[in-house]
């Protein structure tokens, strides 16, 4: 798969998801393990604890009977009776000595029936002869007994037992005692490693076993555990969370009776390290399992994602870039049942419409295109034969009214008056038919759109006014209509067509000649806010206000302008044409009766026309 | 104009070319006018002219070779280098003006002519105008 890596790949997203939620598993797995680890830990303790409890006390009790029996081996030793009986004290001392030598006895003492101390064999004078005294009284009685003695630091597990002779009467008592040191402790705890025993008596420290004595170093006693200790109880103590870098020690406090009288504790520490290390190790490789198999399931899920996501994204991705480069043909290729195959199949119907769709425009396009075609073609023959019209109408009025013209000044031979009066007809009728042309053409172009302007940055509008009015003059010289000028101050050079200006103008004064048969035309010129306003104001019969919109749409003349006759019912729309391709404005108003007043106004330097680069002057 | 101008007209139109006869020859009392009614053999005629024409007026509309055609081959020839040749036409709708200006015609002149103002009109393209504006004042 050659593909560079990109941290905005759906494949780096699903895999960094995947590998969180792995992240999360074995943070979850870990802490739970852990809080198991440490129930167990507590339980294990206590577990422990109790257990070394019955095991102490066991073995002490073992080791009482222990002593008892010793002592017992002692007073059956063969012949010991009579040599008590015959006072031969050498003789005892090395019967009993031979006899205790296998057992593990320190102090032997030997009471005669009258509790007099008969001979002593002691390795040291730990207790006092009351004691021993005390102890081989009750056993004078007939029934051998253990005891316990403390003096000078020192504790003492003693056993006293009667020495009959042959008539059954006790003669003496045999009292044997074991110091309660490190060798008894260390007994005590069959020497086991992990467990460290110390022996109390009233919270004092009397022996610990040779494990590890510096356990016991800062030993010390609650008043709380005082206060059950002097109640004699058990107290298990679990296994108390003192320090949590290693694993707690379990403590347990077991009271220690000798002939059921509480005369100390042994205090027990056990390690719980070796034995949680095995549940410890245990929890670890479930770690390690979780681990391997999280990051089997991680490399499952990226490759699932990969075949089952990714691929075929990719694919509906290609097929997608594929259409947008414009192969709308393409399919994607995929049929599985899951959301991606109806994913792709929502792409393939989608394609087949973008596809009929594109196909169904490009026909339309094509259409309108056949459409726009047949339009300009139209438009071409239109123009064609209006061009034509026009060239084929011009040539025989070059020759009709040049003719005449030659005829009129007499070039063919005298004329009367009459004749060029009449002749004079002819050209003005050649002369209205050329206007017409020109008008028609004129309306062509504008329709097409394709008028254009010979614009100038200095036409003399005063002039051209000059130029309207005397044209204006001309045509009512046989009527009574008088034409006045109102210029209001200097007028300025304008930006225009100058001939279409005059065009412009000369309709409307023309128009107004033609309607009015008495009375007056006013025209008026003024500058203001970079226009040029004119009106030209008659006192004709006026428009209705029903036909003042027709006077500007082409071929609709007025029905008073039908009835006067001639014109072409062009020239106001051709008007109003050019005073806006000049980027102006013409209106009208008019009251029946009354008259009519035309308005155009025209920007000084219309933004809307640029002069035309002309060759020469026109 | 000290001297009188040379002038010739291509017109297929016999009236037409009646018109400018009775123009130049008549009213203007030109003595060199040169009339061709087709354009048939235009280049060696056109040549053979002496004295040689100072102004050209060419109508379009002529047979076998249309006034595009024939200003192409006027160009070509040394003897008319600097004359002005102008389109004598009834063909005035802008676009066909613009075709003429385009095509390299010196001005134009529309049909139908006035005899009146005829002779400043030509006066000016020979003093070196040229003239575009095809509108007649009514």
């Amino acid at each position: 798969m050659q593909r560079t890596f990109n941290f905005r790949s759906l494949n780096v997203k699903l895999n960094a998801i995947l590998l969180l939620i792995f992240v999360v598993l074995f943070i979850a797995i870990t802490f739970i393990v852990n809080s198991v680890f440490e129930t167990l830990v507590g339980e294990v303790g206590e577990d422990q604890a109790d257990q070394e409890a019955q095991l102490v006390q066991q073995h002490f009790a073992d080791m009482e009977a222990s002593i008892l029996n010793a002592g017992h081996q002692v007073s059956l030793a063969t012949g010991i009776a009579s040599l008590i009986e015959t006072g031969d004290i050498n003789q005892l001392r090395v019967l009993i000595l031979l006899q205790a030598a296998p057992l593990e006895i320190e102090n032997i003492v030997v009471f005669n029936r009258l509790n007099e101390r008969l001979l002593t064999i002691a390795e040291d004078a730990a207790h006092t002869d009351e004691q021993e005294a005390e102890i081989a009284a009750v056993a004078l009685t007939g029934s051998a007994t253990t005891g316990f003695a403390i003096h000078d630091d020192e504790a003492v597990l003693q056993a006293a037992v009667p020495v009959k002779n042959t008539a059954g009467q006790v003669i003496a008592t045999i009292l044997v005692a074991r110091h309660i040191d490190e060798a008894f402790m260390t007994e005590l705890n069959f020497a086991r490693e992990h467990v460290h025993l110390a022996f109390v008596v009233d919270g004092k420290l009397m022996a610990r076993d040779s494990s590890k004595p510096e356990e016991f170093d800062d030993f010390e006693i609650t008043s709380a555990i005082a206060d059950r200790m002097r109640r004699g109880e058990v107290i298990n103590l679990g296994s108390p969370r003192e320090d949590a870098d290693t694993t707690p020690d379990a403590v347990a406090y077991v009271p220690l009776r000798v002939a059921d009288e509480l005369h100390g504790y042994v205090v027990a520490l056990i390690e719980l390290d070796t034995v949680l290390n095995a549940q410890s190790s245990l929890s670890r490789s479930s770690l390690a399992l979780v681990s391997v198999l999280g990051l089997v399931a991680l490399g499952l899920g990226a490759l699932s994602t990969h075949w089952m996501v990714l691929t075929p994204i990719r694919k509906v991705k290609e097929a997608s870039r594929k259409m947008a480069d414009g192969q709308l043909s393409e399919r994607v290729a995929l049929h599985s049942q899951d959301e991606i195959g109806d994913l792709s199949r929502t792409f393939n119907s989608m394609a087949e419409q973008l596809q009929t769709s594109f196909a169904n425009l490009e026909k339309e396009i094509a259409e309108t295109q056949k459409a726009r075609e047949a339009a300009e073609r139209s438009d071409q023959v239109k123009s064609a034969f209006l061009a034509s019209m026009s060239h084929e109408l011009r040539t025989p009025l070059n020759s009709v009214i040049n003719f005449t013209k030659f005829v009129v000044k007499g070039m063919m031979g005298p004329v009367t008056d009459e004749q060029v009066q009449t002749l004079n007809e002819v050209i003005d009728s050649a002369k209205h038919l050329l206007n017409l042309i020109n008008d028609v053409l004129d309306m062509s172009k504008i329709e097409s759109g394709s008028l254009r302007l010979f614009v100038e940055d200095n036409v003399n509008i005063q002039a051209v006014l000059d130029q309207v009015v005397s044209t204006g003059k001309s045509l009512i010289v046989d009527r009574p209509v008088q034409i006045t000028t109102t210029i209001d101050g200097t007028l300025p050079s304008i930006r225009g067509d100058r001939q279409r200006l005059l065009q412009i103008l000369l309709n409307i004064m023309s128009n107004a000649c033609k309607f009015t048969e008495q009375g007056q035309i006013s025209v008026r010129a003024a500058q203001h806010n970079g226009s040029i306003s004119i009106s030209i104001q008659d006192s004709g019969p006026g428009i209705a206000p029903e036909d003042q919109g027709l006077v500007f749409e082409p071929f609709k003349q007025t029905r008073t302008g039908l009835r006067q006759g001639g014109g072409t019912g062009l020239g106001m729309p051709i008007s109003k044409n050019l005073t806006e391709a000049h980027g102006g404005k013409m209106w009208l108003e008019s009251t029946p009766g009354q008259g009519a007043t035309f308005f155009v106004e025209l920007p000084i330097q219309s933004a809307i026309l640029t002069p035309v680069q002309v060759e020469g002057k026109s | 104009m000290t001297t009188q101008p040379v002038i010739l007209y291509v017109e297929d139109d016999l009236r037409n070319r009646r018109v400018m006869e009775l123009l130049l020859k008549g009213t203007m009392d030109l003595p060199h006018v040169y009339l061709f009614e087709d354009s048939r053999d235009f280049v060696s005629r056109a040549t053979a002219l002496d004295p040689k024409p100072t102004i050209v007026l060419l109508d379009i509309h002529v047979p076998p070779h249309n006034g595009f055609e024939m200003l192409t081959m006027l160009r070509d020839l040394p003897q008319y280098k600097g004359i002005p040749i102008v389109a004598l036409t009834a063909s005035v709708m802008n676009e066909e003006v613009e075709k003429l200006r385009t095509a390299g015609f010196d001005s134009i002149i529309a049909k139908p002519i006035d005899i009146d103002t005829f002779p400043s009109l030509l006066d000016r393209v020979l003093t070196g105008e040229r003239i575009w504006n095809v509108l007649e004042a009514r």
